[in-house]
């Protein structure tokens, strides 16, 4: 399936005064911290952590520029045999469309095998994935008759791969046609047990909450996962779209499938988790050229419960990686534990700067403030080199959004990580999503029909 | 979630205490670094001697022990028993800085609170323009705490003593210096919470007229209210009249400021730099200055270094003498300033602490000594020893008395009542003679002359009364019974001293005996 190719980057004179803009930031950014140095007599602690999170931040997208991956051209008889697993709960309204963007691909047919799985959904997707089937008999199905969670529908298509190499498509993400062929190229080297592709927002456009959203994807992957890349030892490979080698996760299934922590069955974060079975032995990359697009939440409590769900397989992940983080290479060691140790410093920063200064001190947070805008910047800047959107100021209100909100789910979510509730979706029926105005329809078949069995 | 239960499945407590776990373990991770947070503030403020704004509802914690002698000379320290001034403090900052006027927490709240053992109240903006206006007499032991330049090192730093002590004060903002957010001056908001306490009044300092101007064409500076400025593009000092648009006009953004802000006009008004008479690049401007501020607010304010109590004369024309206390005070030299700006009573006991004479230029001047004044006179000089001019301001209705000796060899002797000021009653004696002269310095005029028997001394007494009556008398006699009326710049209001100038050719050494004071009301 051919879909438009994303908005295209702007004009050389349009990225000459970004980077421009950029750097003049970056010069500022730097400048300011130098005087930082002042304050370290007054209060040292929080001296070094201004300078510590800036030369962290900035250190990311200094080692993304370095990432600069080049994995082989393959010829059609190298391309390794590949399985698409889908596993679904609740998507009526998009998993049409996931999956004839699957099956679309540009891809050798004999080497392709697509797999569905509903984890016993309680609206129509498993008619909706009978629809696709019988138009296109390459989609295989498995029907879970009783719900288990994704965990288990991931491993459900694992167990029936035939494929080389297993390819994780989340059910509301949306595959470009050249994006598993790109993604393969990676797998060429033997020593790579899996590959993060790009996924970037599909919807957008909807409201201010997903294009703060765009944003912070854009930068999540291509500068945050490409400087983990550089010492090949990406943290997590997302679920959205994500490669794995089969002979890498066959041995681990088990021990992933029955995870526990503090005494309850992990049932979040599946893809987080399942690339830490991987990172100590497997090279783990990331595809910026290969291409997805997800679908975000765009209602504020679906937002905040898909981040309490991250946060708490965050701290859960974290705590198992810190334990075998050290052997990497020592820039990416302490990389690992500074992104541990900066989020949680986090509230107390906060705090300081929004309550302890104005209300105690008597002083303006212009240093708290001021950084977390030139950062934020730095992000639409980013972006904006990139993408020839007008989504880059949001860059600036998921700054904000941060301090407000989401910096403050840290404690919830220590608080409440045995609660496996929320680990899987609602069991109320999806509503319908507003339309994806981004990407037209998939063509060839003919358009199905939205209502349930 | 239904069903998996794959791996280790555990018991029910320990499942309970698991999450108890979890959730501890939020709950610490919230609540220790932050009470942390907190406490290290605290404890950052408390190494400077300082609270936490008092507005908060917090108090400040005990300053170290009082130094004993400084409070036993404070409470010691005589005060006029008539309607006397009041102490008047001026303050700037109060803060850690180390600049000069700034004054630390941590010596700001011992000098409150030895104001407070001492049994000093303060007087509020209200009652003191009452006071000014003739009505209510102020309690003995009255000061007036006021604090220059709007500062933030105040809302931080001086609040919260005031607080703690109960004491009240005003502060002297200039609005043009004043923002929403707080920097070294107090934010609007922060000075209308002052306000709001209770414990503060807003007054002016002007509104951008606290900095120095170009005054000639050479570069040289001057206070911009006390001197017409250099305007470079015209080549020329401005007029008078535009000297006087100028600080009208700085006078009406100030107060436009205020209502601008909410905040009640300001009656008092601090001039900056404590300037008025000088520097002045034009003898006009200080008349014209005073004239603007006389207008415009209730009071104004001049600082003095040496001893200075308010004048009977510049009250009336609403200008107030302040002390100023700068970093360099300590507790001893707060004590010296407070006594610096307290008046002096009218009893002869004050006579005895040898600091209270003056001679000319602030040199001390020759105190009794088991009630004589020696004063040695070099030949063919002038030596005058006069009781704490500046703490004398309101002295009248009282009378002055002397047996003055030593005057052979040509020597002069004299009593001085209303000494210093322009009215000044100068009794003098020689031998067989005595002069009365009134006036001081190129105005002194001889008003009267008459012989005496000739005598080694003299018993002289002077009364004055606050309707402008003199009356002096040398031996029991009348030599001099007159009534002058009070003119502008004139009260019939001023102290007394001694005086002795000797003949050409030979030194002299006059004794003034039994010098007395006594109140007539």
């Amino acid at each position: 399936m051919r879909t438009t190719e994303p908005a295209g980057r702007p004009g050389r004179a349009g990225l000459t005064l970004i980077y421009a803009m950029a750097a003049a930031l970056v010069i500022g950014i730097v400048f300011v911290k130098a005087f930082t140095v002042r304050d370290f007599g007054i209060s040292p602690f929080w001296a070094l952590y201004s300078v510590v999170v800036t030369g962290y931040i900035l250190s990311r997208f200094l080692l993304a520029a370095l990432y600069r991956p080049r994995p082989p051209a393959l010829a059609e008889d190298e391309l390794p045999s590949v399985t698409i697993v889908v596993p679904a709960f609740n998507e009526q309204w998009v998993i049409a469309r996931t999956l004839r963007a699957c099956l679309e691909v540009d891809y050798p047919a004999d080497r392709l095998q697509v797999i569905a799985v509903d984890d016993c959904s309680t609206d129509g997707t498993l008619a909706v994935m009978g629809q696709v089937a019988a138009a296109d008999p390459r989609l295989e199905i498995v029907a879970f008759d009783h719900n288990q969670g994704k965990r288990y529908g991931m491993a459900a298509g694992v167990r029936r791969a035939r494929g080389e190499l297993l390819i994780f498509i989340d059910s509301d993400s949306f595959v470009e046609a050249d994006g598993i062929r790109r993604l393969v190229r990676y797998f060429a080297d033997p020593r790579v047990g899996a590959v993060a592709g790009h996924t970037d927002v599909a919807n957008s456009h909807t409201n201010l909450l997903t294009k703060m959203q765009a944003v912070r994807y854009f930068v999540a992957f291509r500068v945050y996962k490409s400087a983990e890349a550089l010492f090949r030892s990406v943290t997590c490979c997302s679920g959205c779209f994500s490669g794995y080698r089969l002979s890498a996760v066959e041995p681990v299934l088990e021990r992933w499938l029955g995870q526990t922590f503090l005494g309850s069955v992990s049932s979040y974060g599946d893809d987080r988790s399942l690339t830490n079975f991987l990172l100590p032995d497997w090279a783990i990359l990331y595809a910026p050229d290969a291409q997805a697009y997800t679908v975000v939440p765009d209602t504020l409590r679906t937002f905040l419960r898909q981040q309490l769900r991250w946060k708490k397989s965050w701290i859960r992940e974290s705590l198992r990686a810190a334990r075998f983080m050290w052997r990497k290479h020592p820039v990416m060691s302490l990389s690992f534990y500074l992104s541990i140790a900066l989020p949680l410093l986090a509230p107390q920063v906060v705090i300081r700067a929004l309550v302890v200064q104005p209300l105690v001190l008597r002083t303006f947070p212009y240093w708290y403030l001021g950084g977390v805008l030139a950062m934020a910047f730095l992000y639409g800047l980013y972006y904006r080199s990139h993408r020839a959107e007008d989504l880059w100021l949001y860059g600036v209100f998921f700054a904000l959004f941060y301090t407000g909100m989401l910096v403050w789910q840290l404690p919830w979510a220590i608080a409440t990580l045995r609660d496996s509730r929320w680990g899987t979706r609602t069991s109320a029926p999806s509503r319908e999503p507003r339309p994806v105005v981004d990407l037209p329809a998939p063509r060839g078949a003919p358009e199905l029909e939205r209502t349930p069995a | 979630m239904t069903g998996h239960r794959a791996g280790r499945r555990i018991g029910p407590v320990r499942s309970a205490l698991l999450t108890a776990g979890t959730i501890a373990v939020a709950v610490a991770y919230m609540v220790i670094p932050t009470a942390a947070q907190l406490r290290s503030v605290v404890d950052n403020r408390q190494a400077t001697g300082v609270a936490r704004s008092s507005v908060g509802g917090q108090e400040p914690p005990a300053v170290a022990a009082l130094p004993a002698a400084p409070l036993a000379v404070l409470r010691r320290l005589p005060v006029a028993e008539t309607d006397a001034p009041p102490l008047i403090l001026a303050y700037h900052d109060v803060s850690p800085s180390a600049d000069r006027y700034t004054v630390t927490p941590a010596a700001f709240g011992t000098q409150m609170r030895l104001l407070a053992e001492a049994g000093y109240r303060t007087v509020t903006t209200a009652r003191l323009l009452d006071w000014m206006a003739g009505g209510a007499r102020l309690p003995a032991r009255s000061v007036v705490l006021t604090f220059d330049d709007g500062v933030d090192g105040i809302f931080r730093y001086a609040d919260p003593v005031l607080a703690q002590h109960g004491l009240t004060a005003s502060t002297y903002l200039i609005t043009g210096a004043m923002r929403d957010l707080p920097g070294y001056h107090l934010s609007w908001d922060e000075a209308r919470v002052l306000g709001a306490s209770g414990r503060w009044t807003l007054e002016a300092h002007s509104h951008d007229a606290h900095r120095r101007i170009a005054i000639d064409k050479d570069g040289r500076t001057g206070p911009a209210l006390t001197n017409r400025a250099w305007l470079p593009a015209a080549g020329r000092l401005e007029t008078m009249d535009e000297y006087t648009g100028r600080i009208t006009a700085d006078v009406a953004a100030q107060q436009a400021d205020f209502s601008g802000h909410g905040l009640p006009a300001p009656r008092l008004f601090a001039y900056p730099f404590s300037a008025v008479d000088q520097p002045v690049n034009d003898p006009q401007i200080p008349a014209i200055l005073r004239g603007v501020v006389r207008q415009s607010y209730a009071a104004s304010f001049v600082n003095e270094y040496g001893a200075a109590t308010s004048t009977p004369a510049g009250v009336a024309t609403g200008e107030l003498r302040r002390i100023e206390i700068t970093r360099s005070t300590t507790p001893a030299g707060f004590v010296a300033a407070v006594a610096r700006g307290t008046a002096l009573p009218r009893d002869p006991k004050v006579f005895a602490d040898r600091t209270v004479w003056t001679a000319d230029g602030d040199r001390p001047g020759a105190a009794p000594v088991r009630g004589r004044t020696t004063l040695r006179v070099p030949a063919g000089r002038h030596v005058r020893s006069v009781l704490a001019p500046g703490r004398t301001t309101w002295w009248t209705d009282y009378q002055v008395s002397a047996r003055i000796g030593g005057l052979d060899g040509g020597a002069d002797g004299a009593l001085l009542a209303l000494a210093g000021t322009p009215d000044q009653i100068q009794v003098g004696v020689s031998r067989g003679w005595v002069t009365v002269r009134r006036g001081s310095g190129a105005r002194e005029k001889m008003v009267a002359q008459r012989g005496l028997m000739p005598a080694a001394s003299h018993r002289v007494a002077v009364t004055v009364t606050a309707d402008g009556k003199v009356r002096a008398e040398v031996d029991g006699l009348v030599v001099l019974d007159a009534s002058y009326p009070r003119r502008a710049g004139s009260w019939a209001a001023g102290g007394i001293g001694v005086a002795a100038s000797a003949d050409p050719a030979t030194a002299a050494t006059v004794l003034v005996d039994g010098l007395r004071v006594q109140r007539l009301t």
